[in-house]
């Protein structure tokens, strides 16, 4: 596992991620990170776009001071063509498959991957696309606020 | 008493030689028709886009056949009329046709391009179209109809839907194309695709074929990107 340490300015895990997505050279140059965008996407998007979706967090353990929690990560790559998108699905498998990152009040302890990626095609008319996604299982600390 | 005014036809003012087109038939002249001025009119709401003119013509019934419905009259400016109604007047021995021409106002933005896909298949093995242009300069008029929000996948998608007008029906037998079939595109003067859902009105005498299209909003046939290139 590669401990990729503190992404700065970072306040959770997605934006953490928009951070470590922008210092990867290939994967910011294949998709800018202007194009990763978390909840919905915005209709003048050029593809290809990466949606991150985060899903709730499911608690593992609790003490005093923190929380350790399995948080499920969605990359859906939406792209032009099936080659694009299975590129891109590599290049995010290759930049966060097995690594740790905090946020200086929390962290990704290991970004566990999820099996390989699966493509499919729009099949709206007007709407020629293929989504990829990419998932992951975060093994994430954080400080308690509660 | 037998009457014939055929001689006095003749005599009228205004006359004028026309051709007569009947499919299948060769050309028939008719030497001299009298006609009423033609009544132009909105054919249907396309911003004054679409135009109906209406026109009676009579000529001596011993100069020609009873014309068909849909044959088309030529007349002395080069303009084509398709015949509607034909009345035999009995009194004047002559053939009254009522006829229509339809046209869509010429103008540079009124003309599509009809795109048709071939394949080839990347390494892994998708089916990936290039297209190619096999009709081009249609007079077309791409009328907007309705424009909706929709979310879909989690994104915002407007769906905008066209009744594309054209003065070249389509779906015409010697014309190779399937007008709903996703391997043909229509493509209006700003090079924008539109995906055609609906194909109405084909082969009518009184009126424009139909294309009902959506436009296409993303990939590389998109109009996304044609808004990101205007940012």
């Amino acid at each position: 596992m590669s401990d990729l340490g503190t992404v700065l300015g970072a306040t959770g895990i997605e934006s953490a991620i928009n951070g470590v997505w922008n210092s990867n050279t290939a994967l910011a140059a294949a998709v800018p990170v202007n194009r990763l965008i978390t909840g919905r996407v915005p209709p003048s998007e050029e593809m290809p776009y990466v949606r991150l979706e985060p899903e709730g967090g499911r608690e593992m353990v609790r003490t005093n001071a923190s929380l350790y929690s399995a948080v499920n990560i969605h990359f859906h790559i939406w792209s032009d063509t099936y080659d694009v998108g299975n590129a891109v699905a590599g290049l995010i498998q290759a930049a966060f498959a097995s690594i740790a990152f905090n946020w200086g009040r929390g962290a990704v302890l290991d970004m566990k991957l999820d099996g390989p990626p699966v493509s499919r095609q729009a099949t709206t008319p007007e709407i020629k696309a293929w989504e990829t996604t990419v998932n992951f299982t975060c093994s994430t600390w954080q400080q308690r606020q509660d | 008493m037998h009457l014939d005014f055929t001689p006095d036809f003749y005599l009228l003012d205004n006359l004028e030689p026309l051709t007569l087109q009947i499919t299948g038939l060769s050309d028939v002249t008719i030497p001299a028709a009298v006609s009423m001025p033609a009544e132009y009119a909105e054919l249907d709401h396309g911003g004054g886009n679409l135009l109906k003119g209406d026109r009676l013509f009579a000529w001596p019934r011993n100069v020609s056949q009873r014309p068909p419905l849909g044959a088309k009259i030529m007349d002395s400016n080069g303009d084509a009329w398709t015949i509607l109604a034909v009345d035999a007047q009995g009194d004047v021995k002559s053939w009254d046709c009522r006829a229509r021409a339809l046209s869509i106002v010429y103008r540079l933005d009124n003309l599509a391009t009809v795109l048709k896909a071939s394949y080839t298949k990347s390494a892994c093995g998708e089916a990936q179209p290039t297209w190619t242009p096999i009709l081009t300069g249609i007079g077309a008029r791409f009328q907007p109809v309705e424009t909706e929000a929709q979310i879909l996948e989690n994104a915002e998608w407007p769906k905008t839907t066209y009744h594309v007008y054209l003065g070249v029906d389509i779906f015409a037998a010697e014309i190779p194309v399937e007008p709903a079939s996703a391997d043909f595109r229509l493509v209006d003067s700003t090079g924008r695709h539109y995906r055609i859902m609906q194909y109405q009105r084909a082969q009518r005498i009184d009126a424009l074929p139909i294309a009902v299209c959506v436009s296409i909003i993303e990939g590389t046939e998109g109009a996304a990107i044609d808004r990101m290139e205007d940012k």
